[in-house]
């Protein structure tokens, strides 16, 4: 049953087997929580949304069909979620690197007081630091560009799934994808050493 | 930038992420390989990949899992169902629509199983098998059983009536039989399912009626409570000789052993049969009826019981005797009726016992006693005077109130629901607990009634009236014959108030003149 395709589970537990709900549970319930938790970088808020994504798969279970692929309808659930409790406001507010930490305009960002790593020989250190610095770069990406990059690249889905997820042509993920990238690639730039190091 | 990079640009990302196409993909590594602008690109791009790759992928919450799987068992789906059936299964009028069904559906079943289940209960009550022996120890002067020519299935209704001396037996000797081979197939017949005490009183009552004497019409009734009472009545024993009597054989049914056993039980402590298919109906309907038997009794009294069970006043009828009102109403297949009968049998008999307690000073000395608390009824247990003794035998055939109440009552119910059982011999045996009771002007209407709607008895009640009027003067030897019929009147007639004017009238005549 583990070798078993999303979709097969899925009718599967249509059928009335619960057994395959729990394998598709265990497979998705990482990624999505974490594209979730990117989305609304909020845990608290993450895991009821986790619930609640799986809980409409289960009460969705008798009309779905096969025409699509579950993780698409899985994502699309997930993220449409997300999309609402954003404009609920109940997500964390993101912080940001280039505002001042106080109401002073002449105060110090965030990215001030990052340490700075470079004295940091350790290869894991240095990892450790670029995977903080590069989830900070991520939070500050625009909304659209940010759920492309974490399907994209932390969740691995192509980009016409991305498409079908979002909604919108698959031309407008990869700009959006773009743009995340070369938006990442300025924060982390200072980082490239680091990031060079870390390879 | 040339064009040819523009074009790059446009798949930098599908080669980046491998999902260019094979033949495009070599014409793309040729371009990046002589351009140093698109291999920058892709070289930081790369790092951005790298960099992105130690993101860490936080693990969820275990509890959101149990939870989820939780709701997964709970609301997993049985199998696909017709859209059209799912949305007439979530409309509310389903609910109840199906409410309805499941109830009505309960109560067809209780209705059928109700008339399904009686004919069965009455075949398992009849064909009960047969028990063992009963371990009854038998009295001082036990009396012989008179079942020893009892049918299969008598010991059903005669279980717990042994009480009722032998009479019961030979009742239910008759009745039974004749029932199991009368009922039909479905027949409904809940007194037979659950025979009270009383069931068979009544057509106790109705054989005593055609008794060629008419000596003691409540002898068929002495009921539970009246068994020191009829052991009073004081007959000449039986000959042991008389077939009547004759010892049994062993009996086949153990129930019947048990139902012969004399009243002399009184004073030994039943013991309970093992409960036979059937047997336990019956057993329920006679633990009422045998408490009285198994109360403490004086040693006289005792003996004097079990000597009256030997005489003729407690031998069996051997005549035929009409079947009680209620097995019409069973044999109309009147279920209902039945039982409502059945209820006011047991009614009756609460009230029975009820007046009974009230009617204690009124009744026989022994019963009184009987009714006694342990303790009180110490005193009541020492060895009565000769002189006692007299008196209270003189007082039997008098003072059986408590069996009159219940003919009375049963008899007035019967006129008001059923006035086509009121039959003339009844109407005596009223009348004659009437004037037994003390109710001497309503016995004498009563008779005097009969007499115009039944000439035929008019035998029969020349000699009630002048049993009446022998009662009548024993208990109020004061009123005159003529005035006995309103004798009743009288005796709760308010005194007339006292006219003192007319007294002082003459003296202040007197005075003036």
């Amino acid at each position: 049953m583990r070798d078993d395709s999303d979709e097969a589970l899925m009718l599967r537990y249509r059928d009335g087997e619960v057994r395959a709900f729990e394998v598709l549970l265990t497979r998705h319930r990482k990624p999505v929580y974490n594209f979730i938790l990117r989305f609304v970088m909020d845990p608290a808020l993450a895991e009821d949304l986790l619930q609640e994504t799986f809980l409409r798969v289960i009460k969705g279970t008798e009309s779905y069909e096969r025409q699509a692929k579950f993780t698409t309808w899985l994502y699309t659930i997930a993220r449409n979620l997300c999309v609402d409790a954003s404009r609920r406001g109940k997500h964390r507010k993101a912080a940001s690197l280039d505002a001042p930490l106080d109401e002073e305009e002449q105060g110090a960002t965030l990215l001030d007081r990052v340490s700075d790593q470079k004295g940091a020989v350790d290869r894991q250190v240095i990892g450790k630091q670029l995977g903080e610095r590069i989830a900070r770069a991520v939070d500050q990406l625009a909304e659209e560009q940010r759920e492309v990059f974490v399907l994209r690249e932390v969740l691995d889905l192509p980009f016409k799934e991305i498409a079908a997820i979002v909604g919108c042509p698959e031309n407008t993920v990869k700009s959006r994808m773009r743009y995340a990238l070369e938006k990442l690639r300025d924060a982390l730039e200072e980082y490239r050493d680091l990031a060079q190091a870390a390879q | 930038m040339t064009l040819e990079c523009k074009n790059i640009d446009e798949k930098l990302l599908d080669f980046l992420y491998e999902e260019l196409p094979e033949d495009e993909t070599a014409a793309f590594r040729e371009h990046v390989a002589g351009c140093a602008r698109c291999q920058a690109e892709l070289d930081s791009f790369g790092r951005v990949r790298t960099a992105a790759k130690s993101l860490a992928l936080d693990e969820p919450p275990q509890a959101a899992s149990a939870k989820l799987m939780y709701q997964a068992a709970q609301l997993v789906p049985r199998g696909k169902v017709l859209p059209l059936f799912s949305k007439v299964i979530k409309h509310p009028a389903f609910a109840m629509a199906a409410a309805f069904v499941v109830v009505g559906g309960f109560a067809s079943w209780q209705l059928f199983n109700h008339k399904m289940v009686m004919p069965d209960a009455a075949k398992v009550a009849v064909e009960a098998p047969p028990a063992p022996p009963s371990p009854t120890v038998p009295a001082v002067a036990a009396p012989p059983p008179a079942q020893a020519a009892a049918p299969e299935g008598a010991g059903v209704f005669l279980d717990g009536k042994d009480v009722e001396g032998n009479k019961l037996a030979a009742v239910a000797k008759e009745k039974a039989p004749a029932k199991a081979e009368a009922a039909p197939a479905g027949w409904v017949a809940p007194t037979t399912a659950k025979p009270s005490p009383k069931e068979l009183a009544v057509p106790a009552r109705h054989a005593a009626a055609k008794k060629d004497s008419f000596d003691s019409p409540l002898a068929d009734d002495v009921s539970v409570g009246d068994t020191k009472a009829a052991g009073k009545k004081l007959a000449p024993s039986a000959p042991p000789s008389d077939p009547k009597w004759a010892p049994p054989a062993a009996s086949p049914k153990p129930v019947t052993t048990v139902t012969a056993t004399p009243p002399a039980s009184t004073t030994v402590t039943r013991k309970q049969e093992p409960a036979a298919a059937g047997d336990q109906v019956a057993q329920r309907g006679a633990s009422s009826s045998s408490s009285y038997g198994e109360l403490p009794l004086g040693r006289d009294e005792n003996a004097e019981l079990q000597r009256s069970l030997k005489t003729g006043n407690g031998a069996p009828s051997t005549a035929p005797r009409p079947q009680s009102p209620y097995y019409k109403r069973a044999d109309e297949d009147n279920a209902i009726s039945a039982g409502r009968a059945l209820m006011q049998e047991q009614n009756q008999q609460d009230r029975m016992r009820d007046l009974d307690s009230r009617l204690g000073g009124r009744t026989a000395k022994g019963k009184v006693v009987a009714r006694q608390a342990p303790e009180t009824n110490a005193a009541s247990q020492a060895t009565p005077s000769n002189e006692e003794v007299q008196q209270l035998q003189s007082r039997m055939h008098v003072e059986k109130p408590e069996a009159c109440v219940g003919v009375s009552q049963t008899f007035r119910e019967m006129r008001l629901t059923r006035p086509e059982m009121v039959t003339p011999e009844y109407r005596i045996k009223f009348a004659h607990c009437q004037y037994k009771a003390g109710n001497f002007a309503e016995a004498r209407k009563e008779l005097e009634s009969l007499r115009v709607d039944a000439p035929s008895f008019t035998g029969r009640i020349d000699a009630e009236l002048k049993r009446l009027e022998s009662e009548r003067q024993i208990a109020e030897p004061d009123v005159m014959p003529e005035a006995a019929s309103t004798v009743e009147s009288k005796k709760y007639r308010k005194p007339a108030p006292a006219r003192p004017a007319k007294q002082a009238a003459p003296a202040a005549v007197d005075a003036y003149h």
